[in-house]
Formats: structure tokens, C-alpha cells, sequence
């Protein structure tokens, strides 16, 4: 009889959820949503996240170590496969570590060079993002879309450097060769047709209810936090941050270019998705003014055929397209680095994702790893 | 405001403007290529393919200086070469190219002396067996056996 | 091995070896001069920085095993040094100290990066810093999966980019980059390979 008086007064439905046991998910590695080799343990109550943990280093390929035992000049290609989705940019990051260590002078014209080559490297990175963010999300439109101006910027690559995603585009000192004919004209007829295509994708995307559903308000962080975190690039300035290395401490000819730091105010997974199309757009004005003022001279500057630093250690970073891309080099004054450190952003940005999903459902799970835009290559390197 | 956007919603305008731009790629041509009957156009300075260059006798041109495997980031590329005792000049005797290593970051290409080795613009390399990528020098000179799909 | 190889070319060559012309070793550490934060710290916690020095316009500072928790507090409330951007670690076996910890925090309001180096020996543990700064909490894995270097009071003190029963930590200097934990690689997937020629047995 008393069971049955207590099953009467407790309320039923609460009972049931009290008794729910946590769900363990295991998401990845080979979840299409998971950008990579990415493995995520989600703890799950109902649909809401109460706890994860992320599994990395399925990628893991010792490239710091390995980057000992070759000659600084021979290690660069091996940077071009951390970032794969924006090779140019790690290349670059690593051959100006060197040449701040050795003390290289570029000359003028191979920097323009080199800051239009990792223009179109941030807006073809953050157009493949946009495309699987998107198709993450369930725009399958858009991710044609935005391969279809990728397209037009691997061409570029291919032109130039010589391949299309693992460039290998600059060396010590420079660049290998000169640009090749045709190449302004490429690069200005790009410039020409992207501002339309980018409006296309925000008639798509920016009022699309569907969009606005599924990314307002979800994975919001606040400016402290993210800082706190180790957060740079979009996301950081999607919480309102306005920093970017290009401004604050310029490398290249940047500061010779007119630019504007985009930011958003809320910091959720929205604000990020204007703030990289409105990074688009400003790649572009940099492009465009570079092009234009592309200067006469050498495209190299002399350098020894065997480097050999002075003893010594640099750390040295650029804004890569997903954030802060540093190279951290020890020189014992030998041909080969002594230590190597990759700091990669996405290495940084992963550790928010925690931090982001708690008390989020699962679904968004998915949107936030999109939007903080990880690349695992980078990570694990 | 609140009404605007009330009234933009009930009326589906988010939708048909995305819709618009869908139906407007329905109507321009197609950007995609029919891959084996179409090919794209390939640059000059792709980096595809190895090729070892020979000269107007049909001799290799390599001198086996050895600069192009000690600039290997990978080591897939093997020298071996002998010393002719007549004319002290060294001599290839064998040259090995690993593709299944090679990164085709294009270092050789650029260190070679006497530009030999070369990477050129083919790009269709797949092979059925793993020891068909391991190039010998005549392989290297002739280029790879391609091996045709047949029905 | 090629360079090996080319060695033995220009022994054959009879030639003599050319012995290239004597560089004059350029000493890139330039003393600290005019730096406010150095000077403050001096100090303030005598007994830990040992020294400051200057590379490419970059700071470093040189600190002790000692209370780094206090100094760190002290950089990121009093000097805003808001962010740690990288931790990482330097195997130098040769040294009495074997291993060096490099620190690089940035402050967003100065736009002004610090490099924190601190010598310490093998087997010694470190305090964390992943109080202070949270991002610090994966990279001191890194550490201590590459480096078996363990930290104090760290909240998940595990492996992080190797497998969980890996036994060793690459990229100490005495590793051999062709080297892999055999055992490891014989309990999962049953195979063994010859270290030298990389025959897989």
C-alpha cells in the first residue's frame, strides 16, 4: 500500500528525469561534422551537453620533430601540411621566422607579392569554411557555392607557385620566381566577381530563418573569456575584441595598406560568420591596393646557399586565417633549427569548445565546431 | 520595425531571396567539367609528373652531383654514381625516384645544375601496384607506363 | 644519408677541404635597457627573475622554479599580460638543467609580447599555470606528452596528441626521430619493425 501512496505523490515526470542516467556519445573521428580526424566525448543529459572532452592526435606526425633534422630552408614544406586549407599563410609564418632570425632583408616587391598570395589564401580558407559550416548546418547550396570561387584561387595558386592547395610559395629571402604573365589580370578579375558572390551567399544565409535559428545566441563567449582561453583571429573578434596582428604589430607591408578590423558584439556563432564575410571583403581591398603598387626590383634577396642563423631564438607570428599562426625557433648556429615550436591557433580555439557547448543540445555541437574553424592538420601536427 | 520584419516573415522574403539566387545559377552554364573527356587547363609551372631530361644523343644529361637528393626534404630520390677512371668525371650508374614520398614541393627541380630533372605538367600517376612508383632512370626519362582503363 | 654520401664525394675528390672563412660570431642578446615591466620585476621578485635579456626586440626574461605562481599573478593582474599564446618546452641534454620551459604571454592593452623561460632539471615538476591563464591547461599536456615534464596541480594531467600507454616522449633530444614505441606498436597492431632499415616484421 505505502508504494503505491508514494508513487501517487511523487510527481512522475520529475521522477523520470531525475532518473535518467548520462549518455556518453562518442562523436568522430570519422564524423563527417568533425573537419578532420577530430574525436569529441560528449556527456549528454537528454539532449543537452553537460560535459565533453576532446580526443586529438589522430593526425599526429612529429612535424616539430622532424623539422630538427632537416635545414631550415628544407622544413618548409613540411609547414604548408599543418594548415592545409590556407598552406600560403603557414609558409609564410615559417619563412619569416627564419628570415627575422637570420636576418633577412625582403625586398619590396616580393612582399606585395607575398601579401596578395596570403590574401587569397585567408579568403579561400574562410570560403571553405563558410562551405562546410554551412553544409554542416544544412545549407548544402552554399558549399557549391563557395567551391566554386575557391576554384578561381587554387587556379591563381597554380599559376604562381605552381600547385594548387600544398604551395610551397615562398622561400628565404623571397620568392622562387617571378609572377608569371597573366597574373594581375587573374587576380583582378577574382577581385571583380567576389563582392557579388559574396552577396549571393548572404541573400542565402544572412536572413535565411533557418541560419538565424541555428547560430544566434549559440556558442556565445565573452571578450574575457575568450581572451582567458587562448581564442585569436575571427573568433576572437566575433566577442568584440578588435585585435589583429596585421594591425598591431605589422609584418610584411601591411601597414602600408588600408584596412578595417571587423567585429562582432554578441559573440555567438552569427557574430563569427559576419565577421570572416566582412574579413572577405577587406582581403579583397587589401588585394587590390597591393596589386596596384606592386613595386619594381628583385623578387629576392641574396642569401647564402647554406643558412646557417647565429645563435639565437625568435618567436615570430602572423594573422593566419584562423588566427594567431606562430613559429617559435631555436638556431645553435648550425644548418639545422635546434627546436622548433608550432604554436597554431586551431590548437587554441579547440580548447574553447568546452567552454562553448556546456548546456547547449547536440545539434549545436556541430555549429560550433564549424565556427571556431579548426583545422585538425594544425593541432596535431 | 517589428512589423517589417513581422510582415518579411510571414511573406517568406528570406526564402525567396535565397531561392532567387538558385534560380539564377539554374539558368547560367554550368562551371563543372566532365572530367576524362574535359580537362582543365594546366599551368606552366605545375609540378607534377618527374621527367629526367637527355640530350640530342639520347644520353642523360645528369652529371650525379647528388644536389638534388641532399635537397630532398623527404629523401626519395637515390644517386648512386662511379668515378670514371679515364676522364675523373663521375657517372651515373643508377637513379631512383620514390614517388610515393615525394612531397613534388619542386626543390630538385630548382637546385639541378644542368636542369635535369624535371617536374612536369602530368598529373594522372595512379598505378595498381605500390612498386610501380618506385622510378628507375630509363622510367624516369621515358615517363611512367600509364595504364589505360578498359571496359 | 645523402649528406653523408656528399661527404664522402669531396673526400674523393682529393681535393683539400676548404675551410670557409671565419665569421665573426654575432651575439643577437642585446641587454634589457628601458623596460618598464623588467625593471618593476627586478624588484619585486628578486629572488626568482635571474636575468632579462633583448633578441629582435623581443624580451625574454630568465626566472627560477621558485613561487612562479606569484610572479605570474603579478604579470597578468598588475602588468596585463592578459593571454598566454604559447607554452612550450627545450630539451638541452648536455646542460646540468635539462630542460627549459618557455612561457609567451601577450597583453592586449600594451600590444607587447613576454617570452618567460625557466630553467628546470629532469624530473623536477612545475606549478601549473592553467589557474591563471586557462589556455594553458593543453599545452602543458603537450609537454608533458613530448617531454615528460609533469605539472603540479594540473586538472587533467594526461597524454594528449600520443596514445594513453605510449611509453615515451619524442621529442626529447635522446629520441631518435626514426624511433616508435615498439612494444606499443606490437600489443595494437602487431607488427614490429626494424629500427634501422624500417623493415616491418
Amino acid at each position: 500500500m505505502d508504494e503505491v501512496k508514494n508513487i501517487n505523490k511523487t510527481n512522475f515526470a520529475e521522477e523520470f528525469v531525475d532518473a535518467t542516467e548520462e549518455l556518453v556519445l562518442n562523436m568522430g573521428p570519422q564524423h563527417p561534422s568533425t573537419h578532420g580526424v577530430l574525436r569529441v566525448i560528449l556527456k549528454l543529459h537528454h539532449e543537452k551537453v553537460v560535459d565533453l572532452d576532446c580526443d586529438i592526435g589522430y593526425l599526429h606526425r612529429g612535424v616539430e620533430k622532424i623539422s630538427e633534422t632537416l635545414s631550415y630552408k628544407l622544413a618548409a614544406p613540411y609547414m604548408d601540411r599543418l594548415d592545409y586549407i590556407s598552406a600560403v599563410s603557414n609558409n609564410l609564418a615559417y619563412i619569416e621566422t627564419i628570415e627575422k632570425l637570420a636576418g633577412v632583408e625582403v625586398p619590396k616587391k616580393a612582399q606585395y607579392i607575398r601579401v596578395i598570395l596570403t590574401e587569397l589564401a585567408r579568403i579561400s580558407s574562410h570560403l571553405l569554411w563558410l562551405a562546410t559550416h554551412a553544409l554542416d548546418i544544412g545549407a548544402m547550396t552554399v558549399f557549391l557555392y563557395c567551391f566554386r570561387e575557391r576554384e578561381e584561387i587554387l587556379n591563381i595558386f597554380e599559376m604562381v607557385t605552381g600547385a594548387r592547395l600544398t604551395t610551397n610559395a615562398f622561400r628565404i629571402g623571397g620568392l622562387p620566381q617571378d609572377v608569371p604573365e597573366g597574373f594581375e589580370k587573374a587576380v583582378k578579375d577574382f577581385c571583380e566577381i567576389l563582392p557579388g558572390r559574396i552577396s549571393e551567399y548572404e541573400a542565402l544565409l544572412t536572413k535565411n530563418r533557418i541560419w538565424l535559428a541555428r547560430t544566434k545566441n549559440v556558442g556565445v563567449i565573452s571578450p574575457e573569456d575568450a581572451i582567458a582561453i587562448g581564442l585569436t583571429g575571427p573568433s576572437l573578434r566575433g566577442s568584440g575584441v578588435k585585435w589583429d596582428l596585421r594591425k598591431a604589430h605589422p609584418y610584411e607591408s601591411y601597414n602600408e595598406f588600408e584596412f578595417d578590423i571587423p567585429t562582432g558584439e554578441n559573440g555567438d556563432t552569427y557574430d563569427r560568420y559576419l565577421v570572416r564575410l566582412e574579413e572577405m571583403r577587406q582581403a579583397r581591398r587589401i588585394i587590390l591596393q597591393a596589386i596596384d603598387g606592386i613595386p619594381e626590383g628583385d623578387f629576392t634577396a641574396k642569401v647564402p646557399k647554406v643558412l646557417k642563423p647565429p645563435k639565437g631564438e625568435v618567436y615570430h607570428s602572423i594573422e593566419a586565417p584562423k588566427g594567431e599562426l606562430g613559429f617559435y625557433v631555436i638556431s645553435d648556429g648550425s644548418t639545422k633549427p635546434y627546436r622548433v615550436k608550432i604554436k597554431g591557433p586551431s590548437f587554441y580555439n579547440l580548447q574553447a569548445l568546452k567552454k562553448m557547448c556546456l548546456g547547449h543540445y547536440v545539434a549545436d555541437v556541430v555549429a560550433i565546431i564549424g565556427t571556431l574553424d579548426i583545422v585538425l592538420g594544425e593541432i596535431d601536427r | 520595425m517589428r512589423m517589417k520584419e513581422l510582415v518579411s516573415k510571414v511573406l517568406f522574403v528570406d526564402l525567396i531571396k535565397g531561392l532567387s539566387v538558385t534560380f539564377k545559377s539554374m539558368v547560367s552554364h554550368a562551371v563543372t567539367e566532365q572530367y576524362p573527356k574535359e580537362r582543365s587547363k594546366i599551368y606552366e609551372r605545375f609540378r607534377g609528373e618527374p621527367r629526367m631530361a637527355v640530350d640530342e644523343n639520347g644520353k642523360t644529361k645528369c652529371i650525379a652531383c647528388n644536389l638534388c637528393a641532399m635537397n630532398c626534404p623527404v629523401g626519395c630520390i637515390t644517386v648512386e654514381a662511379e668515378r670514371d677512371p679515364e676522364t675523373k668525371k663521375r657517372v651515373l650508374t643508377r637513379y631512383v625516384f620514390d614517388m610515393q614520398r615525394c612531397l613534388f614541393c619542386g626543390f630538385c627541380e630548382e637546385i639541378c645544375p644542368v636542369n635535369c630533372i624535371q617536374l612536369t605538367t602530368d598529373y594522372e600517376m595512379s598505378q595498381y601496384d605500390r612498386k610501380d612508383f618506385v622510378l628507375e632512370l630509363n622510367e624516369l626519362e621515358k615517363g611512367m607506363e600509364k595504364i589505360k582503363y578498359k571496359k | 644519408m645523402a649528406e653523408e654520401k656528399n661527404k664522402n664525394d669531396s673526400l674523393e675528390k682529393g681535393k683539400a677541404p676548404r675551410k670557409p672563412p671565419k665569421k665573426e660570431e654575432v651575439n643577437l642578446y642585446e641587454e634589457i635597457k628601458d623596460f618598464d615591466t623588467f625593471t618593476k620585476v627586478k624588484e619585486k621578485f628578486a629572488d626568482i627573475v635571474l636575468d632579462g635579456k633583448r633578441i629582435r626586440e623581443q624580451h625574454i626574461f630568465y626566472i627560477k622554479n621558485e613561487n612562479i605562481l606569484d610572479f605570474f599573478k603579478y604579470l597578468r593582474d598588475e602588468e596585463k599580460y592578459d593571454m598566454l599564446a604559447d607554452l612550450t618546452a627545450i630539451d638541452y641534454p648536455d646542460r646540468e638543467k635539462r630542460f627549459a620551459i618557455l612561457y609567451n604571454i601577450y597583453s592586449f592593452k600594451k600590444l607587447e609580447r613576454l617570452l618567460v623561460r625557466m630553467d628546470i632539471a629532469d624530473g623536477e615538476e612545475v606549478e601549473t599555470v592553467s589557474e591563471i591563464w586557462p589556455s594553458a591547461n593543453w599545452p602543458e599536456r603537450e609537454v608533458y606528452d613530448m617531454f615528460g615534464i609533469k605539472f603540479k596541480n594540473h586538472p587533467d594531467l594526461r597524454r594528449i596528441l600520443l596514445p594513453e600507454d605510449w611509453k615515451t616522449h619524442p621529442l626529447r633530444k635522446d629520441f631518435d626521430v626514426k624511433n616508435r614505441d615498439q612494444d606499443w606498436m606490437e600489443r595494437h597492431l602487431g607488427i614490429r619493425e626494424d629500427v634501422n632499415s624500417g623493415e616491418v616484421k
